[in-house]
């Protein structure tokens, strides 16, 4: 008998909670739907609206000034002339020339700098900060010091160049068709060679240090250390730094627009700047939103190159 | 034999240090030389040996700058864009991160991947969509054009949630058996305890907000609405070749970055560090 009221209590006690839990239940999914709305409309509005609008803009042809009502669908018509298309040919290759060129520096330098930072060095922290201070400053800000430091006449690194190195004719900087690019190249890499001495430096510091403690004991040297070692441990820090610095440097525009628009002729010119001539110099919306799907497509392949290297890498 | 290894081990590190510090100290050449040209006479600019500290002041650069350009227009224009972006994007992130971190609810799962997948996708591709919706909207050369698309940072949203769901879930499981709503465990007990990734978010999004080019240089034409990465190459096309002139601009425009980050130095590298991947 009091067996069965026991159970008869239980019961309803059971009832009660799942009652009472359901209510939690369905007060958490309200209340989850209410907190993402704001984000949620906002990032369709203009992230996914967006995303799908550009994605068909590049089969119209659209001039802004006539309105919407000028709207044409031309096919492939765009895609057909971008292959004969002199700028964006040119700008894929000075962007492929600056990605293969930019990114070995740059992780090259940033790999060299993080190990010798880490183990190696007295002040860690003032060389680190004033190694990040470039990073933090504005491209605008930092590529109008450069191009008064690489002015060919006068300027100081050409002054320098010739009386202490010696050099008959330094080149001529942003002003020549062979050396522009070269420049821009190397203002971005001091530009952003801090970042990612950081993100290496962090994830060195949660090496152990046994290993390498062994290793001295073993009489491994620093260039066999890092090699053998620091490099192979950080394997999945190095890729997500190379992936990360692919895709930016594809996006390259900053400096370019700032210091040569794109020059001399079409040698600095890439695929961003490309889509800003298009669209906001010669009007034509469509065409621009086709540069800029091939953008896309160009960092997909390679970042899905780099993700495929690095599964069979690192595993 | 010990101690001839450590002192060579010891000169080894000084060496590397000294080579190190050539490095850091070329790095930061380029802001010296333009802090010193700012204030030299334009006929010293190009002068040879170059000299860090000027043969001669000239402080008259600075008040052209001040007086007889935009530039404290652009300041304005860049401190009140700056400042309506990082606060809209503070308060939507985090509460689209609550959601993602702390609830659960249908449809989450998928919501999420969306998000994650847009990340892909370059800015630049979007700029095309925004310029049209903009036009229509008629918000093309107002500030709303630059302050509203940022509230919607998706990679704010990403950051946030994992911030978030690192509390440990005890801390709020006992005020909600209380029966406390999650507008008041969000406000008073998650938002508290995030404090450091929150300090993360801001910086991140102050610096990039700060030094945004591209959509200044797109949706805005009228000068008076100038933010200060458009306002210095507008003002470097106006004084030409007078460098001396150009480089105290370039400072000017430079310095609240530079100061924030040399009295915050460990917050911003720790949050870049953490960051990673930019939007």
């Amino acid at each position: 008998m009091k067996k069965k009221l026991n159970k008869e209590f239980d019961k309803r006690l059971d009832k009660r909670m799942k009652k009472s839990l359901n209510k939690i239940q369905l007060r958490e999914e309200r209340a989850g739907y209410l907190f993402l709305l704001p984000s949620m409309i906002g990032t369709l509005i203009f992230i996914v609206i967006p995303i799908v609008m550009s994605l068909l803009l590049g089969f119209t042809e659209w001039n802004p000034m006539k309105g919407l009502a000028g709207v044409k669908w031309v096919a492939l018509a765009n895609f057909k002339e971008v292959i004969s298309d002199d700028r964006v040919l040119a700008a894929i290759h000075n962007n492929l020339v600056y990605s293969l060129s930019y990114v070995p520096l740059t992780i090259g330098i940033a790999l060299i700098l993080a190990a010798v930072l880490n183990r190696f060095v007295f002040c860690k922290i003032p060389l680190r900060m004033m190694i990040f201070m470039p990073y933090i400053s504005s491209l605008v800000s930092v590529a109008t010091v450069w191009m008064v430091l690489l002015y060919p006449d006068r300027g100081p690194v050409n002054a320098i160049l010739s009386s202490v190195f010696h050099i008959a004719n330094p080149p001529k900087w942003f002003i020549s068709s062979k050396w522009a690019l070269v420049g821009i190249i190397m203002m971005s890499v001091w530009h952003d060679v801090g970042y990612y001495v950081i993100i290496i430096l962090a994830n060195m510091q949660g090496l152990s240090r046994e290993v390498y403690e062994s290793a001295a004991v073993d009489g491994a040297s620093a260039v066999q250390t890092f090699f053998r070692i620091t490099v192979p441990m950080l394997g999945s820090t190095i890729f997500f730094c190379v992936t990360l610095a692919t895709i930016n440097s594809f996006k390259v525009f900053d400096q370019v627009n700032i210091i040569t628009e794109g020059g001399p002729g079409f040698s600095t010119t890439v695929l961003v700047q490309c889509i800003y001539y298009y669209a906001f110099k010669e009007y034509r919306i469509g065409y621009a939103a086709a540069v800029a799907i091939i953008l896309f497509l160009i960092i997909f392949v390679f970042s899905s190159i780099l993700q495929k290297l690095e599964e069979k890498l690192t595993y | 034999m010990k101690k001839q290894q450590k002192t060579k081990k010891l000169v080894l590190r000084v060496l590397v240090t000294a080579i190190v510090a050539m490095f850091a100290l070329a790095c930061i050449f380029p802001f010296l030389w333009m802090i010193s040209t700012s204030f030299k006479y334009e006929i010293d600019v190009m002068e040879f040996p170059i000299r860090l500290i000027p043969k001669r002041w000239n402080l008259k650069n600075y008040a052209t700058v001040w007086n007889n350009s935009n530039f404290p227009r652009y300041y304005l224009n860049s401190v009140k864009v700056t400042l309506c972006a990082v606060l809209g994007e503070l308060c939507i992130t985090t509460t689209a991160a609550y959601a993602f971190g702390r609830l659960n609810f249908r449809g989450k799962k998928l919501l999420y991947t969306l998000y994650l997948s847009t990340m892909m996708i370059p800015g630049q591709v979007l700029l095309l969509p925004k310029y049209i919706y903009f036009s229509q909207l008629h918000i093309t050369n107002t500030h709303w054009a630059l302050i509203l698309p940022s509230f919607f940072s998706v990679f704010g949203v990403l950051l946030m949630r994992q911030v978030f769901a690192q509390i440990p879930f005890e801390y709020t499981e006992a005020a909600y058996m209380d029966g406390a709503s999650h507008p008041h465990i969000f406000l008073r007990l998650i938002l508290p305890l995030a404090k450091p990734g929150i300090m993360t978010l801001l910086l991140l999004s102050f610096t990039w907000s700060w030094n945004d080019y591209m959509n200044p240089l797109v949706f805005l034409s009228n000068e008076t609405l100038f933010t200060l990465t458009v306002g210095l190459q507008r003002f470097q096309e106006d004084a030409s070749t007078n460098y001396a002139l150009i480089m105290s601009g370039a400072t000017v425009s430079l310095i609240p970055l530079i100061v924030l980050f040399l009295f915050t130095q460990k917050y911003f590298i720790e949050s870049f560090a953490a960051a990673g991947v930019k939007g």
